[in-house]
């Protein structure tokens, strides 16, 4: 598997709600140790949505600061992004993601 | 290398320069490994893929991609079966570019490269390149 699979796969709930296509993933440094890099990195959440220029500018990344003007223009544009975590994945196939439909 | 890190991966590290620890510019992360638990909960980051295959793969020219990395594996040298394949352990530091913990010989990301190199444009009349 690799990351641009899950970039363009689709995210849609088991009640059959579409969310949009995968825009970015989030990875955490709490996996087994890759020695002698360290520990590996596990993918924790999603950011899933249907407007690919707000989300791909990163201003509704966490620790993400820039000019409020900027925050608030890609924030109205992103609000429809939603975050999911990777524990509610039901199923992936490769090109769609189910995830439980209580995830976002 | 801490533990507990955070990053966007799209954002932070695709498209990423990276550098081997001879100083050597070794290509870009076009594409990032990702590999499931044994127990198929969690996917793991296991190694950085880099090259024109992948490159062409993640933009999603699916066939041509994998074309590319057969023609790059049967180059490359010594023979090696995904040379644009770079295990994650050998990372060594993720900054504003990815460096590598090993030579740039050691990564075969540059393998189409140095063969075009060595066996076209050396034989070009005037090409004037000297092989390393």
């Amino acid at each position: 598997m690799r990351l641009s699979d899950l970039l363009r796969s689709e995210v849609v709930d088991t009640n059959g709600r579409r969310y949009g296509t995968v825009e970015d993933v989030l990875i955490v440094q709490d996996g087994p140790l890759l020695l002698p890099f360290g520990a590996a990195f596990r993918v924790d959440r999603l950011i899933v949505g249907t407007r690919r220029v707000g989300t791909r500018l990163g201003y509704n990344r966490e620790g993400i600061r820039g000019p409020w003007v900027l925050r608030a223009l890609f924030g109205a544009i992103e609000r429809r992004a939603h975050e999911i975590a990777w524990d509610a994945v039901v199923e992936w196939d490769g090109r769609t993601i189910v995830v439980r439909a209580d995830a976002a | 290398m801490t533990t507990g890190r955070r990053l966007w991966a799209g954002m932070r590290l695709l498209d990423r320069q990276l550098v081997s620890n001879d100083g050597v510019l070794a290509g870009c992360v076009d594409d990032l490994e990702l590999t499931a638990s044994d127990d198929g909960n969690d996917l793991y980051v296991t190694a950085i893929l880099s090259g024109p295959g992948r490159l062409a793969y993640r933009v999603g020219a699916l066939r041509l991609g994998r074309w590319l990395q057969q023609v790059h594996a049967a180059v490359a040298a010594p023979p090696r079966p995904e040379p644009s394949r770079i295990p994650f352990n050998v990372v060594a530091d993720i900054g504003s570019h990815i460096e590598l913990g090993c030579s740039n010989d050691e990564v075969g990301t540059a393998s189409l490269e140095r063969w075009a190199r060595d066996h076209v444009v050396t034989h070009i009349p005037g090409a004037g390149i000297e092989t390393q």
